[in-house]
């Protein structure tokens, strides 16, 4: 079972739909041609390049290379994120670093090492797109968890220094914003585990599918999939929640307000 | 115990205290009746290091308020805040969280002494199940009262402690603060508060 390939026509009749699309836009004078344009652009420079260097990352497959290449994204995702949260998290870049890194590395390893059982732990074609699966998740988590913990800390102070005062450490008097940012944060991902499959095929699927799987193959690397997204999610947030309470507050126990605004 | 030394405070282009000094021996009960905005939720929050004055110090039993001493300091205060700020939750839970801090744990928390207190301060038991967000103001502060009788500290710091009251209630715990061995600085405008043994303080602005 191999994969249908798409020719360098079907790829033209493929973006042959942005004309309609473009058309219809400015008729109903919605005003976004120019961003969907440049998007369009930007996606086919940047998949572009993407399919050229991971064509040669999988054929090189070294461990060292394959290695920094996770790197570099988790820095790209740390990068993003902070600068969509609206917060002022230019102190906080290396803990979100730290924090998306090393869950993501150790639930990479273990996916390869104990579910799939690869010979080669680091192998290139399952580490890359993986992680990245991974990665793409809990930026999104994160970044929701630390917006609503500090919009939290922020909007009840008062409840926190009433809680300081009752005998709270600055831990514990954080602790029902911990829990609301975590709750708030994961949220989705559970929602997505109990309706997986009702409304729509998820992507892994999907493209193992397309790709010439079996689907009983295709559900169980989703089902892993789902899995690990959870698992590296929740101990990413929690991680970075506990830097953020490290950080967010001055010796006095304050709120550390300089790093809100923006 | 709580002594304020040549204490300055500026709050946006106002000057609260300038130079303010007090001394309050343990056992000393002290009520501030001065009028809005002349800063007397701030003298409290200066005490629990809420707040930093711009000059001067505050000793608590010897002990300058500077962030290495907050933990001990605010470990011997009984504060009630104006709205009493508990968290979000059920009562029953919320009570259950504050008695789980480390320094809370001597405190032999059970919730057989809680409903006792409950009793003590006119509550029915039924309000443990309920969300600290749906009880009436005058529930809250009789709740306030609840917790700070429970956690049993040396010092009380209580601001407008009994404004959500009815005549009946507010007399009950002047009553009881009254003849406590507690030491008190109170922030009120209810006149009830001012009578011996309490020292009244109606004017501390420059």
């Amino acid at each position: 079972m191999n994969t249908a390939d798409i020719s360098i026509s079907g790829l033209a009749f493929g973006l042959l739909l942005i004309a309609p699309s473009v058309l219809l836009v400015w008729q109903l004078r919605l005003g976004f041609n120019r961003q969907l344009i440049i998007s369009v652009l930007r996606m086919l420079v940047q998949l572009g390049f993407v399919g050229f260097y991971l064509k040669y990352i999988f054929l090189l497959d070294h461990v060292l290379v394959n290695l920094a290449y996770v790197c570099l994204m988790v820095l790209f995702a740390a990068f993003s994120g902070i600068r969509n949260s609206s917060l002022r998290l230019k102190k906080l870049w290396l803990p979100t670093f730290a924090s998306m890194l090393l869950p993501t590395l150790f639930t990479m390893l273990y996916f390869n090492a104990a579910i799939v059982q690869l010979d080669n732990v680091f192998q290139a074609d399952v580490l890359i797109p993986v992680a990245g699966l991974m990665l793409g998740n809990v930026l999104k988590t994160n970044i929701v968890a630390l917006k609503t913990f500090f919009s939290l800390a922020r909007k009840e102070e008062k409840t926190y220094l009433f809680l300081l005062a009752a005998g709270a450490t600055r831990k514990e008097a954080v602790r029902p914003f911990l829990k609301e940012a975590i709750r708030t944060g994961m949220a989705p991902n559970i929602a997505t585990m109990a309706t997986v499959g009702l409304v729509s095929l998820p992507g892994v699927m999907t493209g193992q599918i397309l790709g010439g799987s079996d689907p009983v193959l295709a559900v169980k690397y989703q089902i892993m999939v789902m899995i690990i997204i959870f698992f590296t999610s929740l101990f990413s947030n929690v991680l970075q929640l506990l830097f953020a309470v490290h950080q967010g507050f001055d010796r006095h126990d304050k709120l550390n307000r300089d790093l809100l605004q923006k | 115990m709580i002594r304020f030394k040549n204490v300055s405070l500026k709050l946006g282009n106002k000057q609260l205290l300038d130079q303010f000094n007090l001394n309050i021996s343990k056992g000393d009960k002290v009520v501030f009746s001065a009028p809005s905005g002349s800063g007397k939720t701030s003298l409290l929050k200066l005490v629990l290091g809420f707040v930093e004055a711009d000059g001067g110090k505050i000793l608590f039993n010897k002990r300058e308020v500077m962030p290495e001493n907050m933990r001990f300091i605010r470990s011997q205060i009984g504060y009630l805040s104006q709205d009493i700020d508990f968290p979000n939750g059920r009562v029953s839970e919320v009570f259950q969280e504050i008695f789980s801090y480390t320094v809370n744990k001597n405190c032999h928390y059970s919730t057989v002494r809680l409903v006792e207190k409950l009793h003590e301060v006119q509550l029915n038991e039924e309000i443990l199940r309920k969300n600290t967000s749906d009880i009436s103001g005058g529930e809250r502060q009789r709740l306030g009262w609840a917790l700070i009788l429970l956690l049993d500290r040396p010092v009380w710091l209580l601001d407008e402690p009994t404004s959500a009251l009815d005549d009946k209630m507010k007399q009950f715990f002047i009553d009881y603060t009254v003849r406590s061995h507690k030491t008190v600085i109170c922030v009120s405008h209810d006149t009830e508060w001012q009578v011996p043994p309490m020292k009244v303080i109606s004017r501390f602005c420059p």
